[in-house]
């Protein structure tokens, strides 16, 4: 299942997509946690991969390097708060971000037969492996090609009118992931 | 609101470029490819169609091409550098192929969730190529 993240953007209101230009995602890889055990080996790995990937900010609302279409940017797996948000706050404002990509207007049910490839643009569509077919079995093979920076649209919402509460933890690269306008 | 797609405007549900024939098969995202041999390198111009394609369509499927793991490796190195994922099972000898064998055995991990790849990475990755075999 894959779907447009440029229909979810376009399908938010008015108001919507102004309110979100400008913020910053915190994603993070903590959601990963649950497919390593509790070995210490496996939690070695964990911290390893933790110190290797640590959270980054991205912008909420991002600009397809190629076509200039707007994208939203953010996804349940990854994206864990909304930075310089309060928690709550941060929370309700995800949550219809998230759904977004679970409107079946902006979706494309892929039937997969012995053969098919698919290839997908990364920074305007997200993927979704659906589970229903094991036990049958399911072999496949990928590759991924390396992307860049990504760049976010500016702020529309005038500014000083929220209070900054919440924010990236020590260390994040505050803005290491793109460049900010 | 983004501005209409300027690809789109008066375009035919099905176009032929350079022998590559791309055919919208979703609203937002989606197109089938064919005319098309993946088993041999691209042209420049067939290599053109197909990138235009895909970030017009966001999603391109190509279908009953038997192709060998050295062809999609070859056919991804064509759209840039690839990535090697951190943790996912792949290749010893090609550590950029990754290999889901999903069965009795090893049943599937969390792949049931709305994502991109790599979110949590500084550069992100632009395109991802997975193709099922027989």
């Amino acid at each position: 299942m894959f779907v447009s993240m440029t229909a979810a953007y376009d399908g938010l209101s008015d108001r919507m997509q102004q309110f979100i230009s400008g913020l910053e995602g915190i994603h993070d890889i903590k959601p990963f946690r649950p497919l390593f055990q509790t070995s210490e080996e496996d939690r070695k790995k964990l911290q390893q991969y933790e110190l290797m990937y640590p959270p980054r900010l991205h912008p909420v609302v991002r600009i397809h390097p190629v076509s200039g279409r707007k994208v939203l940017f953010v996804n349940p797996q990854f994206t864990v708060a909304i930075n310089g948000m309060d928690e709550r706050e941060s929370r309700a404002l995800l949550d219809p971000l998230f759904h977004q990509a679970l409107v079946p207007e902006y979706q494309y049910r892929l039937h997969w037969e012995p053969h098919t490839i698919a290839m997908w643009d990364n920074r305007s569509a997200q993927h979704y492996a659906i589970h229903d077919y094991y036990p049958q079995r399911r072999y496949m093979e990928r590759v991924t090609i390396r992307g860049g920076p990504v760049t976010g649209v500016p702020r529309a919402d005038p500014a000083g009118i929220r209070r900054l509460k919440y924010v990236a933890p020590a260390g994040v690269d505050v803005h290491g992931g793109h460049k900010p306008h | 609101m983004n501005e209409p797609f300027e690809f789109n405007q008066g375009k035919p549900i099905s176009a032929t470029t350079a022998g590559v024939t791309v055919a919208k098969v979703g609203v937002h995202l989606g197109a089938e490819i064919s005319g098309v041999d993946l088993r041999r390198p691209l042209s420049n111009e067939q290599f053109k169609a197909l990138d235009d394609a895909l970030v017009e369509h966001e999603l391109i499927i190509f279908r009953n091409q038997d192709i060998t793991s050295e062809n999609l490796i070859e056919f991804g190195r064509r759209f840039g550098e690839l990535t090697v994922h951190p943790f996912a099972p792949n290749e010893a000898n090609a550590p950029e192929l990754i290999k889901f064998r999903n069965d009795e055995k090893t049943p599937p991990f969390g792949t049931d969730v709305w994502r991109p790849f790599y979110a949590q990475r500084k550069f992100q990755p632009s395109v991802v190529t997975p193709c099922s075999s027989a």
